[in-house]
């Protein structure tokens, strides 16, 4: 523990957020999950199969309902560590 | 493609069984050794802090904490190299290709998702953001910033790497699809 770094007062400051912006942040993994994770794995079962079945109605049901849960699931979570009670 | 497959398959078909372990064995230390540090120390202290953020002894407690994690970050990083190279052995070993659902999942998941996390988790623990090389330097104003950014890549990380991580390991195990 003497170790320790020392703090330098007049540099630290506290760590701000707002729940707008946590919000956004989970629409962009949302959107990640949606737009580039999803047309990703179906481009290349389509590349190398020649079947683009993942974007069949369903397999695009499923990409929207996964992504738009795994969204609201992330902003929980955030929000979970970085909200302080008094 | 499929000649130079097929000749790596017969290369190392043999050696599936351990290269699957050392495989194994890699993931579960790249997957799991942080986790206690971060749950158990980083968390705590750093929700510690953000309730008196000028008080001397929290801030002192934030930082070594979180230096100590760049350290503890290092048996991680060393898992995640040595996966890139099993898993790619393990690949031809077992003739594994996009035919398999689970396979193709798995390899964008790596490319997509862990692959850039790992990029800038090294450069936050080891390289540019390396909080105790900056404390040395005496860079106190950069030293603050790389915390704050360190503490938002792990809290934005955390969804994502307890998702993706369990689902890796179930598309692995299972193979569902």
């Amino acid at each position: 523990m003497s170790n320790l770094p020392l703090p330098d007062a007049a540099t630290v400051r506290p760590f701000t957020f707002n729940d707008a912006l946590v919000a956004r942040i989970g629409a962009g993994l949302s959107a990640y999950m949606l737009f580039v994770i999803y047309p990703a794995y179906g481009f290349l079962r389509g590349w190398w199969l020649g079947d683009f079945s993942s974007f069949s109605a369903e397999g695009m049901l499923v990409a929207v309902a996964t992504s738009g849960a795994f969204g609201f699931f992330a902003r929980w979570i955030i929000l979970t560590y970085l909200r302080i009670d008094a | 493609m499929d000649t130079a497959l097929a000749t790596a398959n017969d290369l190392l078909s043999d050696h599936y069984v351990t290269l699957k372990f050392v495989h194994v064995v890699f993931a579960a230390m790249w997957a799991w050794s942080t986790s206690v540090a971060y749950g158990n120390y980083l968390v705590p202290l750093f929700r510690d802090w953000q309730r008196a953020p000028h008080d001397p002894e929290r801030i002192r407690l934030r930082n070594w904490a979180m230096e100590r994690f760049d350290e503890g970050a290092k048996l991680e990083h060393i898992a995640f190299p040595m996966l890139l190279i099993t898993g790619p052995l393990l690949m031809l070993a077992g003739g594994w290709t996009p035919d398999s659902g689970w396979f193709t999942m798995k390899l964008v998941l790596i490319v997509l998702v862990f692959l850039p996390i790992e990029i800038a988790d090294f450069h936050l623990a080891h390289f540019g953001g390396n909080k105790e090389r900056l404390r040395e330097a005496g860079n106190s104003i950069a030293y603050e910033q790389a915390i704050h950014t360190h503490w938002w890549f792990l809290i934005i990380t955390t969804p994502i790497v307890i998702v993706s991580i369990t689902f890796t390991f179930y598309l692995a195990i299972v193979k569902p699809f």
